[in-house]
């Protein structure tokens, strides 16, 4: 076995005991109405209130204004969030991604000028990957950032891209050089103010009219020298080094708890023949899964890069979130409606609504099993 | 990263590495049923008695220790009663005071149709019955029961050339007999009440949980040969594991052996003797759900080959199938869990989730 299970530890439950206190606060208040996961709702209040009390930019350290916390720490603090759906949609990704990449490979004067804003929960990110015509094949992208003084010119279209509406910036994958042999050389990562001029956002709805993705074009937008992330043709280095870091969080098996607590608390499915069967099933895989989860952050924290396990713990994830909204789909045996009916059925309509979208965002179980049994073959083979 | 590492479990690799490869497996197999050899290498060093405590004849050490021993007994296939020997009747011995006898000893599970009890007579016991699909029971020199009188549970040990022996044997060629008892007398002393704790359902949980362990060994062994048998098998003028179909089962055989594993992992990495329902629960229904599709894409990446007798894959698949439905079936222990789980308001199921719970003993 590769991973080990691991426990956490009085301090780190402290934390949990934190969280909790300043949740039950917003839950009493009636501030949000539970949302599933990634598709959680943006709440900028929400994100100033949690990062008031140290819960956004956790592992930023203390000297731009975070709370210097460890990888598991921010897992017990994530895992509470997404247990009761909160509203992390605005500072999700900034938070998650961003921040460690900024400290990773950002300059001094990136560091000083975004980790402050997101340790306050008022810095938001969105992420410039996908194009029209490159979507697995990452590093088929088109955008093109042309030498200017002072910096690049960047022309392109980025599509999918989540909060661009919400965001104050986005992060842009993009081709500084053509003179390449290899498609993964020349590519490079750039921090874009979505306000610049020549940026244009529209909303790409999703299939229940929910706004979520975005197009976001790029027209001759200037971008200064001092907002490449690393140096000009990291690239790639930096979208894979990301995609290993937030790969197998709480967030890749947790969207689904909102609705699982609805139906326990709702009784729906106690009366229906084999239900307890099969939510046994699925409970244990729930468990299991967060073990693994817990034991990567861990491994995080200790230096590691388990990039194959990461990847495994993302599938597995995923699949089991489908699975469980399937499982729950047929169970219930309703017809459904968004936004009628009890919390249980109008989460379950959401849930069966965005489920596809589970093993496709972040990376495809194809693209995820690929880079696995790579990694596995290498090793063991 | 391969869990708590002990002094006892190198050594069980190194006499199970040297004395176990499949091709002794097979010979017993097609004898006895069982590895009087192997069993030799482990009981001199002690190790079927780790869990056991000293003062009742045992080898010290823990549950834990002795769980992770029964996932490398697992991942060997090794045809010994290691499971029943310590982790289930040097319990029952040593929860009633009693002291091990160091030979090879099996333990009744208690199916729904045993009809095994005591009755109490003048001078002791008389034991009637049948306990079905007892494991090892041919081979054993011991036999430990829990058994009823009608009112109480009590632990009786008797010696198994006191019994008669019907043979069967599992899915996976590994004798599971039935022990008819008739009116076989026992002395009081061979016959303790058992105390609070010591009952049908603990006994199963603790079956259980050894169970997921050998089950999690199995998986892994089914990993490595489907890799190395994936990396090594040529068609169309390469490896087959060029192939993406075939690289997304070895990703899958791979991640469901790391999710089945897990549970039973963390409840023996606890420590501490009690095994808790949930955590058996938790433990046998991941490892059986998980080894469905660990078994079937071995299987279906080894394609022909792998359906025979001759190579070596059925020697783990075959384990998996047996022993999912030993200790309680994926089906018994995922309803039981569920039931639980839709009994819980939400903030106890999230309590549950992280491992906080207290589920009655």
């Amino acid at each position: 076995m590769r991973l080990a299970p691991t426990v956490l530890s009085p301090q780190e439950e402290e934390l949990r005991d934190e969280i909790r206190e300043f949740l039950e606060s917003e839950v009493r208040t009636g501030s949000f109405e539970p949302g599933l996961g990634i598709f959680a709702d943006a709440a900028p209040e929400f994100s100033r209130r949690l990062a008031r009390r140290g819960f956004a930019g956790m592992t930023v350290p203390a000297e731009y204004g975070g709370a210097a916390r460890s990888i598991v720490e921010r897992f017990v603090v994530m895992e509470e969030l997404l247990a009761v759906g909160a509203p992390i949609g605005a500072h999700w990704t900034a938070d998650r991604q961003i921040a460690p990449q900024i400290l990773a490979f950002g300059s001094d004067y990136l560091r000083k000028r975004f980790l402050p804003g997101i340790a306050q929960g008022e810095c938001y990110f969105c992420l410039g990957f996908s194009e029209p015509d490159s979507g697995s094949d990452l590093a088929s992208v088109r955008t093109r950032a042309v030498e200017a003084a002072g910096g690049w010119n960047l022309t392109g279209r980025k599509v999918w891209v989540s909060r661009a509406h919400t965001a104050q910036f986005i992060t842009v994958l993009c081709r500084t050089s053509d003179e390449v042999t290899d498609k993964h050389i020349g590519l490079s990562q750039m921090i874009v103010p979505l306000d610049s001029p020549g940026i244009e956002v529209l909303p790409i709805p999703m299939l229940d009219g929910s706004h979520h993705f975005n197009e976001v074009t790029f027209d001759n937008v200037f971008v200064p020298d001092n907002m490449v992330l690393g140096a000009a043709g990291d690239g790639w280095k930096l979208a894979t080094s990301e995609l290993t870091y937030e790969r197998a969080g709480p967030d890749r098996y947790m969207s689904i708890f909102p609705l699982l607590a609805a139906l326990v608390d709702e009784d729906r499915g106690a009366s229906t023949i084999g239900a307890g069967e099969i939510l046994g099933r699925l409970f244990g895989r729930l468990w299991s899964l967060r073990q693994l989860s817990l034991t990567i952050a861990r491994l995080l924290d200790e230096g590691e890069s388990p990039a194959v396990e990461s990847a495994l713990v993302k599938d597995l994830g995923t699949r089991f979130e489908q699975e469980f909204v399937e499982a729950l789909r047929q169970l219930a045996g309703l017809p459904l409606r968004t936004g009628v009916g009890s919390p249980f059925e109008s989460l379950l309509a959401r849930s069966v609504l965005y489920a596809p979208s589970y093993t496709i965002r972040g990376g495809t179980t194809e693209i995820l099993r690929g880079i696995a049994a790579k990694g596995i073959l290498n090793e063991w083979a | 990263m391969n869990g708590p590492e002990s002094a006892a479990l190198e050594l069980v690799r190194d006499i199970l590495e040297d004395g176990c490869q499949p091709s002794h497996v097979r010979a017993c197999e097609e004898g006895a049923g069982w590895s009087e050899q192997v069993w030799n290498s482990l009981a001199g060093s002690d190790l079927p008695w780790v869990s056991v405590p000293e003062e009742f004849g045992g080898a010290g050490g823990t549950l834990s220790e002795a769980l992770f021993i029964s996932r490398e007994v697992g991942r060997y296939a090794a045809p010994v009663p290691f499971v029943e020997t310590g982790i289930l009747a040097g319990w029952l011995l040593s929860q009633v005071g009693s002291t091990v006898a160091r030979v090879p000893t099996t333990v009744p599970p208690g199916h729904a149709n045993d009809t095994a009890r005591l009755t109490k007579t003048t001078s002791g016991w008389r034991l009637e019955g049948v306990a079905h699909d007892v494991p090892w029971a041919a081979c054993a020199q011991n036999v430990v029961a829990l058994l009823g009188d009608g009112a109480r549970w009590h632990v009786a040990a008797v010696p198994a050339d006191r019994l008669e022996i019907h043979p069967g044997r599992n899915l996976a060629g590994e004798p599971r007999d039935d022990i008819v008892f008739r009116g076989v007398e026992l002395d009081r002393s061979s016959v303790v009440p058992a105390p609070t704790g010591v009952n049908v359902a603990t006994l199963k949980r603790r079956g259980a949980l050894a169970r997921a362990m050998q089950m999690a060994g199995a998986m892994e062994a089914v990993c490595r040969l489907t890799i190395r048998y994936s990396g090594a098998r040529q068609q169309f003028g390469r490896p087959i594991s060029s192939f993406q179909a075939v690289r997304h089962n070895l990703a899958t055989v791979v991640g469901e052996t790391e999710l089945g594993s897990m549970a039973g992992a963390a409840a023996a990495a606890q420590g501490g003797d009690a095994v808790s329902e949930l955590a058996a629960a938790i433990a046998k229904s991941m490892a059986g759900v998980s080894a469905d599709k660990v078994a079937r894409l071995g299987h279906q990446v080894h394609g022909a080959i792998g359906m025979t007798k001759e190579y070596d894959l059925q020697l783990s698949t075959r384990r998996l199938w047996a022993w999912e439905s030993e200790f309680g079936s994926t089906r018994y222990w995922s309803s039981r869990l569920g039931s639980a789980v839709l009994g819980m308001g939400s903030s106890e199921l999230w309590d549950l989730t992280r491992g906080r719970a207290q589920s009655p003993p």
